[in-house]
């Protein structure tokens, strides 16, 4: 067996058992070759150097308790960010709808009325919105 | 794997899919993450961000990538993010930097083994330090850092001849 070869298998053995008979190969080459049997020696105490190391810290108690708050709170952040629109099409629907009870004029005025007017505050409060946004941000 | 999860996001069930979720990849994404920052309230606050990212995207995962591998994708991402912006590496020394593992070993103590990991290219690190918490499992360090199996061995075969060679110099 080549020192390649033998050395390749060494660290090969650190990933995964190999099988006896390469097992076999290696060992009585690592008896015969002083350089391969320096190597095997330093990779053998830096695996179990590495694995008394690098053991995997616990994440603490609180992990699932901070979690929960700041989903709540992306929760709440997002609605927040919906609700003008949410209130803006409520309050059309509810305008239209009253006009369309109360004021004497054919219905199909009363619905293309209500959807231009609630269409067109969107876009104004929308842009309202951004500008106050802008003015945040300066 | 991970059936379950796909059938709950499917009925809309976002929040159940998600507790299901973080209790199978809560402790995995936390050691992805720990292995690439090397100190674990960092970790766990990065963790936290790829958890809230994870929960924010949910219903849009599209199912292109196997559930895993998008999670671990955003928790690298978020990872990657973090050392940028802190950069924190650069700042802070050695030893403030990294903390990550138990007492000192009589052959190669703590801070040895810190200073041969820290001089290793990061993706070695990354691989070696997970191949490790994962319980030397080169499956669970492939998928986790979206590698081929070979990729990973090559990795970690680099940084143990490499961190061997820095052993032989230090003496």
């Amino acid at each position: 067996m080549k020192c390649q070869t033998a050395q390749e298998l060494i660290l090969e053995s650190l990933d995964r058992s190999i099988d006896a008979e390469q097992k076999t190969r290696l060992e009585s080459h690592i008896a015969e070759c002083e350089m391969c049997q320096s190597f095997w020696e330093a990779q053998r105490v830096l695996d179990a150097a590495l694995a008394a190391h690098c053991v995997a810290p616990q994440l603490s108690s609180t992990f699932r308790t901070k979690l929960a708050h700041n989903i709540s709170g992306e929760k709440r952040r997002a609605l927040q960010e919906w609700l003008p629109d949410l209130v803006h099409l409520g309050g059309g629907i509810v305008a239209t709808a009253l006009c369309f009870l109360w004021l004497p004029v054919a219905p199909a005025v009363v619905f293309t009325v209500g959807i231009a007017l609630t269409f067109v505050s969107y876009v104004l409060q929308t842009m309202f919105r951004f500008w106050l946004e802008d003015l945040e941000g300066l | 794997m991970d059936q379950d999860i796909r059938q709950l996001l499917s009925q809309r069930q976002k929040d159940r899919a998600f507790e299901v979720l973080l209790q199978r990849y809560q402790a995995k994404v936390f050691r992805l993450v720990f292995s690439m920052l090397g100190n674990s309230s960092r970790a766990e606050e990065v963790t936290q961000d790829a958890f809230l990212k994870i929960w924010q995207a949910l219903q849009s995962y599209d199912r292109r990538a196997s559930l895993s591998t998008w999670i671990y994708t955003i928790a690298r991402n978020t990872g990657i993010s973090h050392l940028r912006a802190e950069s924190y590496r650069k700042t802070l020394s050695l030893e403030e930097a990294h903390e990550p593992f138990a007492e000192a070993e009589p052959v190669l103590n703590r801070l040895e083994i810190e200073r041969l990991l820290a001089r290793l290219p990061d993706e070695q690190r990354e691989v070696i330090v997970l191949f490790y918490l994962q319980e030397r499992s080169i499956e669970d360090v492939a998928t986790m850092l979206d590698l081929p199996e070979g990729t990973v061995k090559s990795h970690l075969h680099r940084a143990r001849k490499a961190m061997a060679a820095m052993m032989e110099v230090r003496r």
